[in-house]
């Protein structure tokens, strides 16, 4: 009974953490698009949480990957899994409140191996899965998108040089609502398994699915791409101007070129199974994208920041997870940690929400009260 | 070590896949608006030039293609 209450509660913050997933994530997929006028925010934002809700059903190796790959799934408990959800959760809220667009792949990643750590030391963690699957892929990847993207914009000003600038703009404007497209199903493809496999994780170590025959069940698809479009469609505004103007101002050439690079790695890794950080592969791109043009284009303090919070990503997550297994663990083996650390983190998000509405009304009453 | 850990056929696949995708969607893609707008500047002009809105259909197709293959491949995996 305590076991199918903490999977209960596992299953649920999986679910809500790939709400915030596809939330912290909207920014990657639709700042290109606002920004150059390709399509109008709400419009931008609808396509993306459709396209994102049909590519979660495209392909299921990331999800293989995230559920066997970091940790020895023999040793997984669902409060472990529960509580590096929390770390994940936990990583991205605060990233949102500063308006950083960090890594939830990673969070993810990295919440899970830190309660992992917690709960069975360094031997429950696959060091080398660690590195090969996701550590080199994860700095390679927005290397690529940047060489990609740089090729790409370079090669069609070269093609498209003499041209009125007039009629190419509105042609990459409608070129970018199918590389928009094509990002925002990429998105749903590798962001949404990362939370398949972890619920998948959470079965497995319930009893419900044996370790041998890991499969991802069609309900925990069919939720998994539900949250993240959800996720997508409620949008998060502050990243969407961190990633859409302050790294660099594009033109619609460049925007397609970004984000057809992000696109195209996005689709290659999922393909071969690594779990890929959408954001670090989009602001790659778009730095690309910016920089072939001009490289003081690039707003390099910002790009700095980011580059700083992806840094800190793994380990932050990983000390919250941590964290997140200890306190659980005060409240001994049963389902009480798990409910009293989710009922907390409900009543911090309640608080976080009610002061950014707050905030929103007053400036709101403050515009309209001005002569 | 990192060689033994690191699967590099696998990562030298993405890499190719990636680039190869991208940067020829471009051309692709570029092609097409220069033919576009070639044609928009000849019909403007009072002549028609068939050779640019071939050239158009064939690298919008091309391009459109290249997209749907990509996907397919994903989804057979």
């Amino acid at each position: 009974m305590q076991g199918d209450i903490v999977l209960v509660v596992v299953i649920a913050t999986a679910i809500a953490f790939d709400f915030t997933n596809g939330f912290h994530d909207t920014a990657n997929v639709v700042a290109t698009s606002i920004s150059t006028r390709a399509l109008p925010p709400r419009i931008a934002i609808g396509i993306a949480s459709l396209l994102n809700f049909a590519g979660a059903f495209i392909s299921l190796k990331v999800a293989d990957t995230v559920g066997k790959g970091f940790v020895d799934t023999s040793q997984v408990t669902t409060t472990v899994v529960f509580a590096g959800l929390i770390g994940a959760i936990a990583w991205n809220l605060a990233t949102w409140y500063f308006g950083l667009p960090s890594s939830s792949s990673h969070a993810l990643i990295g919440g899970l191996v830190g309660s992992m750590l917690v709960a069975h030391g360094f031997g429950a963690i696959d060091g080398e899965g660690l590195l090969g699957k996701l550590i080199v892929p994860a700095l390679l990847s927005p290397i690529l998108a940047f060489a990609a993207a740089a090729i790409a914009i370079t090669i069609s000003y070269r093609i498209l040089g003499r041209l009125r600038p007039g009629p190419v703009s509105r042609a990459f404007r409608a070129g970018q609502i199918v590389s928009g497209g094509l990002l925002a199903l990429s998105h749903g493809t590798n962001d949404a398994q990362k939370t398949m496999g972890v619920m998948t994780l959470a079965l497995v170590a319930h009893g419900t699915l044996s370790a041998s025959n890991f499969q991802v069940p069609i309900w925990v698809v069919l939720s998994a791409a539900s949250a993240i479009a959800l996720g997508t469609f409620s949008g998060g505004w502050r990243i969407i101007r961190t990633m859409g103007s302050r790294i660099i101002k594009m033109d619609p050439a460049q925007g397609f070129a970004a984000q057809g690079a992000g696109a195209a790695v996005i689709l290659a890794a999922s393909a071969a199974g690594y779990p890929l950080s959408t954001t670090h592969v989009i602001s790659g791109g778009i730095m690309g994208a910016g920089a072939a043009k001009r490289l003081s284009a690039v707003r390099w303090g910002v790009a700095g920041n980011i580059a700083i919070a992806w840094v800190l990503t793994l380990p932050a997550a990983a000390a919250v997870g941590a964290l997140a297994y200890a306190i659980s663990r005060v409240f001994g083996t049963g389902a009480l940690g798990p409910l009293v650390i989710a009922i907390s983190l409900l009543s911090v998000l309640l608080a976080l929400f009610g002061r950014r509405l707050r905030a929103t009304r007053a400036a709101a009453h403050g515009l309209t009260s001005t002569p | 070590m990192i060689a033994s850990i690191v699967e590099v056929g696998k990562l030298l696949d993405v890499i190719a896949d990636a680039i190869g995708a991208t940067v020829g969607v471009a051309i692709l893609f570029s092609l097409a608006v220069l033919g576009m707008t070639r044609a928009s500047e000849q019909r403007e002009r009072g002549s028609v030039l068939f050779a640019y809105g071939l050239l158009t259909v064939l690298c919008l197709l091309g391009s459109l293609a290249a997209v749907a293959y990509g996907i397919v491949v994903l989804a057979r995996n």
